[in-house]
């Protein structure tokens, strides 16, 4: 994707307010821009998700600092990284329906590939058929792995009050090391280089992803901390 | 194509009579047949990404060659014991204990002072002025136990390189004479037993490497190919022909590198020199540029350069100064390839100095840097794999054959050399990075590479029968053994605009042979 040019905005337009008898004509700005063919399909999200636009903060900083990058608009880096659940999302698009004659077509079209992913193919990413066993899944059986998981430590987990079981699970998900670095890459697709690794990630980790995705859940997509260490603070 | 010779008996007498009316026969140059592996090819265009981070591709790197290591290991360590003592399996590097043996799997980290460090960098840009390249990354304070071997410095304590062996837990120290023998660099993934001392370091008794992976055997490629296409496998193979290699070229334009060039073209084309080598010649199938053809066609410039231009500009210029474009070298060797290449295949992998990406693994030099020899190669769109003239990746692995070669421009055997202190054995480092199934192990930690995320590229997946390095100091080749029978020929292919030398592979033995090409000078 080549570059993102800053929007000029009204700044570079020269606007004429002596005389604005005459319509002007703008080559930039807003409402001028046309999307190339080429941009990948958004998916479920459009570009302004809660997820990368940060309100929050916007309405602190804004009175104090004039934002030198434009915060209304995320940067190439984030729009990039946040389209991995959606190009994710686009290959489970049939979830209750033949999700077993689905992947197998899936496979069984793929064939010449034959590494899936990981070791640098382009396959869809699913060694068998985790994605059907894993929308099978039921709530208590996520309840009860979490149960298990919680089991495994002597004290109990502060600071995760008011957190739900789902969301509970992924950041456990997040935090396990052995399935590498959590930053940088959303969940699902951590998820399946495990998998395709052969690390044996647990299935009900994947359920409670998928779940979240049908639920449309954006902000669970990436990991928590990648949000907290990717945020655009203007330090001042 | 069509080489005319008279018998060997005649003297030089024998051309000087009137047209005769005996028949010649012609010379046909012998066929290779070809196959281009996709494997260093990245995505094009928006697939391809720079956002993730390379702990990624060490953590993969770490995945994929773990279940390896440790099958080797388990067998070679599941009686070893000291005192009765027997070594365990730690799952992660900080579950060592101290007095306890057990061995562990991780990526071995090598922090050496003198490696380029980009803080370091930045903060005395504005100070001083840029440091000499580097031969060798190890201070040489360890001079004085240079003869105990390669990484004496670090175990005794002293400045010289720290070994450590690092994986998703932890980084743990290495120690132990058993280092200094070894050949280590950052990247490689080793399993190591020994234990704990009291320093908190571990102490090495033994390492072991992933070793050679599986060795397709020769025409799989091919048989797989026709098989997925519904062909019989079973065709009649001719007898191979030779392969000839070359790299280092070197065109720049100005100097007068244009006379063993026309030299190495005219053998090439069998119009040079006498019937005997006319007929070598037409045996030669296929024709490998193994780097460097261009001499400074790679537009980065250094910061000297870039202090020199700002300083004539008067301001500063950031990235590439197009006005002192010179195309003089694409256009020489664009030239020298289109006379060759009506006669002969030819392979042509980017080097350091090559006019394409700087980052492993690099792309193909563009379509559009050869406008003549561009009518040999396939177009982009279509899908039929690699054509007549193969613009391809360095690394690049292809099938010539039958049989698996894997060849690279020299940058990650080159790199590998500057970790090595008192090491000049060029074949042992190109046998270790194929023991540690890593085509650059030093990627990304001191050679600039493409950040994987899905998985390392860079790991061996399968053997190949010839491993060819280009732009070394002088030629060099022997042949490496693995466990399951596996052999492989190391052929290190020298810098042909300062040795003259072609390398010949004979495609039914897998023997190189070397062919040199020398400008007597007068005074």
């Amino acid at each position: 994707m080549p570059p993102k040019r800053r929007s000029a905005g009204p700044r570079a337009v020269p606007t004429r307010t002596s005389s604005q008898s005459q319509a002007t004509l703008s080559f930039n700005g807003k409402q001028n821009r046309v999307t190339k063919p080429g941009v990948a399909p958004q998916g479920k999200t459009n570009k302004k998700d809660p997820a990368i636009v940060e309100d929050v903060p916007q309405a602190e900083i804004k009175p104090d600092v004039e934002p030198e990058p434009d915060l209304d608009e995320p940067t190439t880096a984030e729009t990039a990284t946040a389209q991995h659940p959606n190009e994710e999302a686009e290959a489970p698009t049939d979830p209750l329906q033949n999700g077993a004659s689905k992947t197998e077509d899936i496979l069984g079209g793929r064939a010449p590939q034959s590494e899936a992913g990981a070791t640098g193919g382009k396959g869809s990413g699913w060694l068998a058929d985790e994605e059907t066993l894993a929308r099978k899944t039921t709530d208590t059986q996520i309840k009860r792995y979490w149960r298990a998981k919680e089991a495994e430590r002597l004290a109990p987990r502060v600071h995760q009050e008011d957190l739900t079981v789902y969301a509970k699970v992924l950041r456990e998900w997040d935090m396990s090391g052995q399935f590498g670095p959590c930053i940088g890459i959303a969940r699902l697709k951590r998820w399946k280089r495990a998998n395709l690794l052969g690390l044996n990630p647990p299935i009900e980790v994947l359920a409670v992803i998928l779940k979240e995705m049908e639920a449309g859940n954006v902000k669970a997509q990436r990991a928590y901390v990648d949000e907290l260490m990717n945020s655009r603070f203007v330090e001042t | 194509m069509a080489v005319q010779y008279g018998t060997e008996d005649e003297g030089d007498d024998s051309m000087l009579h009137a047209p005769s009316d005996t028949e010649y026969p012609l010379l046909d140059r012998v066929k290779s047949t070809y196959t281009s592996l996709p494997t260093y090819q990245l995505p094009k265009g928006e697939d391809r990404h720079y956002q993730q981070q390379y702990a990624d591709m060490y953590f993969a790197r770490l995945a994929q060659i773990k279940p390896a290591v440790e099958q080797i290991a388990s067998e070679a360590w599941a009686d070893f014991g000291i005192a009765g003592e027997k070594a365990l399996r730690k799952d992660r590097v900080l579950d060592v204990r101290q007095g306890e043996l057990c061995w562990v799997i991780g990526t071995v980290y090598m922090e050496m002072p003198l490696k380029p460090n980009v803080l370091e960098d930045i903060g005395k840009e504005h100070w001083i002025a840029a440091p000499p390249p580097r031969v060798k990354y190890d201070s040489g304070m360890a001079n004085g136990d240079s003869e105990h071997g390669a990484h004496a410095g670090g175990g005794k304590g002293l400045s010289g390189a720290q070994i450590m062996l690092e994986d998703e837990s932890g980084r743990l120290r290495l120690t132990g004479s058993y280092l200094e023998g070894g050949l280590l660099v950052t990247g490689a993934i080793v399993a190591v037993v020994g234990t704990e001392n009291a320093d908190g370091d571990f102490e090495v008794l033994e390492i072991r490497v992933p070793d050679l992976p599986r060795q397709p055997p020769r025409w799989e490629t091919e048989d797989g190919d026709a098989a997925v296409n519904g062909k019989s496998a079973s065709q009649k193979r001719s007898k191979a022909g030779k392969v000839a290699i070359v790299s280092g070229l070197g065109m720049s334009g100005d100097e007068g590198d244009t006379l063993s060039l026309d030299m190495l073209m005219e053998y090439l084309l069998g119009e040079s020199a006498e019937p005997g080598s006319q007929e070598d010649a037409s045996a030669i199938s296929r024709l490998i540029i193994a780097g460097n053809s261009l001499s400074h066609g790679s537009p980065i410039p250094s910061r000297e350069e870039m202090a020199a231009v700002a300083k004539k500009v008067g301001r500063k210029t950031y990235g590439y100064d197009s006005s002192s474009y010179n195309k003089a070298p694409t256009d020489r060797l664009d030239q020298w390839l289109a006379s060759l290449l009506p006669s002969m295949p030819i392979t042509l992998l980017p080097g350091e100095q090559d006019p394409t990406s700087t980052s492993l693994p690099q792309q193909p030099i563009h379509a559009a840097m050869f406008p003549h020899s561009r009518a040999y190669m396939n177009a982009p769109a279509a899908n039929e794999g690699a054509g007549w003239f193969d613009s391809t990746t360095n690394p690049a692995e292809c099938s010539v054959d039958g049989w698996r070669l894997l060849a690279t421009g020299g940058q990650p055997v080159d790199d590998v050399y500057k970790y090595l202190p008192d090491c000049e054995e060029r074949l042992e480092m190109m046998e270790a990075m194929l023991r540690w199934r890593l085509t650059a192990p030093t990627a990304p930690d001191t050679l600039w590479c493409y950040p994987f995320q899905d998985g390392d590229q860079f790991v061996l997946k399968e053997c190949p029968h010839v491993y060819i390095v280009g732009n070394q100091p002088k030629f060099e080749t022997v042949v490496i053994e693995g466990p399951v029978g596996q052999q492989v020929r190391l052929v290190a292919v020298p810098k042909f605009k300062d040795t003259g030398e072609l390398v010949l592979l004979d495609c039914e033995t897998l023997v190189p042979e070397v062919v040199k090409f020398e400008v007597f000078e007068e005074g």
